[in-house]
């Protein structure tokens, strides 16, 4: 299955630069050598995504993986924006974070994450998740367009 | 009754008042037609008599001579005269010699023939009530008419002698339609005069009425407003009256009933605005509570957050480490890295452990009747392998266990915490049993979790439901464990006003015994409850 992937552009959103190190590392378990972007806080994540100051040549992302405790813009606003721009809405967001809080959960899916993972206590754990999720997400974007929902294929 | 319903008390004086006036015009103007009418008809009756006696003497020569005509003519002539009607002239044996009447028809013959106008000469001088359709009614007298000249001629003397000579008789109906008229006409002036005196005395009757019942009638609209809340209704009291001291002893009554009122209001008033503080107070200390609570939920979301998030990369690094380069490491390097791993591991349970007894307090969940014998049921599933694995069983009294009102994943963790104490502890005590009980008291369930293992050192008692504080067995015998489970055990027991002990000799076992009311949930409302903020940031 997985040679038949092709790589993405993966945008790692995470202000904890160690954490940011590990989803790298777990991404490069991966067989295929995906493009990873990383970003500190929401302001750059934003930057990047609608092409703006620094990342105006900035490649448009597969894939984001959006850390929701963030100083600053918060990782829920961020992903707000991203699903009510109609041009970027489509690009997959997984949520990522450190507290399982019910809330916050709801809120995520009101605004419109596709998925939402607890980077789990267990390190491994984690590393597997991340892996896990990757691998899916790299699966979607290679299935045959006309097999996709329109958002998806728009790319 | 419908009257005396639909009547006001004016409206039955004034019929009261006329019907009594109207009595006493009535009755003083009959009495007045009846005498005058007596008062006529003396007079009437008197002047036939002198009209009788005059004819009597003018008829005597006549008579004597015989001259019927000559009486006729004195009767036509006494005809002319205004009130007389009838002279009629019989002889001596009473047989009619001349009529005259007004009425034409009423001849001669027809006064012999009625019985009841012929002269009755027993009753000479009387007057008698006749009456005739053409002629009305009229008073009739007859007369004897006496020779008295010829006797005087006679005997040389003037006046009468005894010797008189009877020469006829004559009988003279007098009238009385005149008078009578002039009666009806004098009876219906005086009605006249007597409906005026009641018209005008009726509305004048009203009115005294009116005035009468005017300070009666403000003391009733007063007294109506009263009833409709208005205390400052007050009624005049300047009369000198039984009225006026009515009307003084109502403003009294008012201004009493006002003064109450007043000083009812006024408490009130105090009551509403202490309840006021009382609630603003409240309010306040909830307000500062719930601010307090959200603040620690805050604490508690970072803490957890910031103290888990550097474990996972120290994790996160040694576990990667060990994927990608396994093959390169010598043992000694992999096993230092799953030191680090499994350490890290405790860490982030511990630190699980604890944000969840904070919360204890702090995050309150659903309270509901929960059967405790199911709930035991349930506890004792879980641990069912750990159960069999270690030859323990576990055996829960057959005894009734109440329903008891409380959350119901709490009242679980009191359970499950110190039966997996139990087990943990049991060590390699040859009697391995694990006995949980109820006794329920009047208001209190009494729960004992007892087991068969090592005991507890007495040292350590004191200190064992701190957080942290375990038992030196514990160290020695390398149980897992953090040193959490029985202070959540105490904390929720507390929570919910109960008291936990613990009994234990070494070597023999433990008895950890613990109360819960039957009903917390009073206690639990005033107890500070929220639930967590929604934290987005």
């Amino acid at each position: 299955m997985r040679k038949k992937c092709e790589a993405i552009t993966i945008l790692l959103v995470d202000d904890d630069p160690d954490c940011r190190l590990l989803i790298r590392e777990a991404i490069s378990q991966c067989k295929i050598s995906n493009m990873v972007f990383e970003v500190p806080d929401g302001q750059s994540a934003l930057d990047f995504v609608f092409r703006r100051g620094d990342y105006a040549n900035a490649p448009r992302p597969g894939l984001i993986y959006l850390d929701i405790e963030m100083p600053g813009i918060s990782g829920q606003e961020v992903l707000r924006q991203i699903k009510a721009s109609p041009e970027h809405r489509h690009i997959p967001v997984v949520m990522m974070t450190g507290v399982a809080d019910e809330a916050q959960m709801e809120q995520a899916a009101k605004n419109g994450a596709n998925s939402y993972t607890l980077k789990p206590a267990n390190p491994e754990q984690f590393l597997r998740t991340v892996l896990a999720s990757t691998d899916y997400w790299m699966r979607i974007h290679q299935y045959p367009e006309h097999h996709l929902s329109p958002e998806l294929c728009r790319r | 009754m419908r009257l005396r319903a639909t009547l006001g008390i004016q409206a039955k004086l004034v019929i009261a008042f006329s019907s009594l006036l109207l009595t006493a015009i009535a009755t003083s103007t009959g009495v007045f037609n009846q005498h005058s009418r007596e008062a006529l008809s003396d007079m009437l009756g008197e002047q036939a008599r002198q009209i009788a006696q005059t004819l009597a003497l003018a008829a005597e020569t006549p008579y004597e001579i015989g001259d019927e005509q000559e009486l006729l003519r004195l009767g036509q002539d006494l005809l002319r005269s205004r009130n007389i009607v009838l002279v009629v002239f019989c002889d001596s044996t009473n047989k009619p010699l001349q009529l005259a009447c007004r009425d034409p028809d009423f001849t001669l013959t027809r006064w012999a023939n009625s019985p009841e106008f012929r002269s009755d000469t027993t009753q000479l001088m009387q007057v008698h009530r006749r009456h005739l359709p053409s002629l009305g009614d009229f008073l009739q007298i007859t007369a004897p008419v006496f020779d008295t000249q010829r006797d005087a001629r006679r005997s040389g003397l003037t006046g009468r002698t005894l010797d008189t000579r009877l020469l006829g008789y004559l009988t003279v109906g007098i009238s009385q339609n005149a008078e009578q008229m002039r009666l009806a006409r004098v009876g219906f002036l005086s009605a006249a005069i007597a409906c005026m005196i009641f018209l005008l005395c009726l509305p004048l009757a009203c009115t005294l009425v009116h005035r009468i019942f005017l300070p009666i009638r403000q003391l009733a609209a007063a007294a109506n407003r009263i009833a409709g809340g208005d205390y400052d209704a007050e009624v005049a009291t300047d009369r000198p009256d039984e009225i006026g001291d009515m009307a003084r002893a109502f403003n009294e009554m008012v201004h009493r009933v006002r003064h109450h009122r007043r000083q009812l209001e006024e408490a009130n008033r105090g009551l509403e605005e202490k309840v006021r503080q009382r609630t603003a107070e409240l309010e306040d200390i909830n307000r500062r509570l719930s601010a307090e609570i959200a603040e620690k939920e805050e604490f508690l979301r970072a803490v957890s957050h910031d103290l888990n998030a550097p474990l996972r990369n120290i994790g996160g690094m040694a576990s990667l480490l060990l994927m990608k380069h396994r093959e390169k490491f010598d043992d000694e390097i992999i096993h230092r890295l799953e030191r680090i791993q499994k350490n890290v591991e405790v860490e982030t349970g511990l630190i699980s452990e604890l944000l969840e007894l904070s919360r204890i307090k702090t995050r309150r969940q659903k309270m509901e009747p929960i059967n405790v014998r199911e709930l035991l049921g349930d506890v004792a599933g879980l641990f069912e392998d750990d159960l069999r694995q270690r030859q323990i069983s576990l055996v829960i009294d057959p005894g009734p266990f109440p329903t008891l009102v409380c959350e119901k994943a709490r009242l679980r963790q009191v359970f499950q915490n110190l039966i997996d104490n139990a087990i943990k502890y049991m060590g390699d005590s040859p009697l391995r049993e694990i006995h949980v009980g109820c006794r329920a008291g009047q208001d209190h369930a009494e729960f004992h979790v007892r087991d068969t293992g090592i005991g507890i050192h007495p040292d350590d008692l004191p200190r064992l439901f701190c957080v942290f504080r375990r038992g030196r067995n514990s160290v020695e015998m390398n149980i897992a464990g953090k040193g959490v489970g029985l202070a959540s055990v105490k904390s929720i027991v507390e929570m919910y006003g109960g008291r936990i002990s613990v009994q234990s000799r070494l070597g023999e076992g433990t008895e950890f015994r613990f109360s819960l009311p039957m009903n917390s949930s009073a206690r639990a409302e005033n107890e500070p409850s929220r639930e967590p903020t929604p934290a987005t940031a």
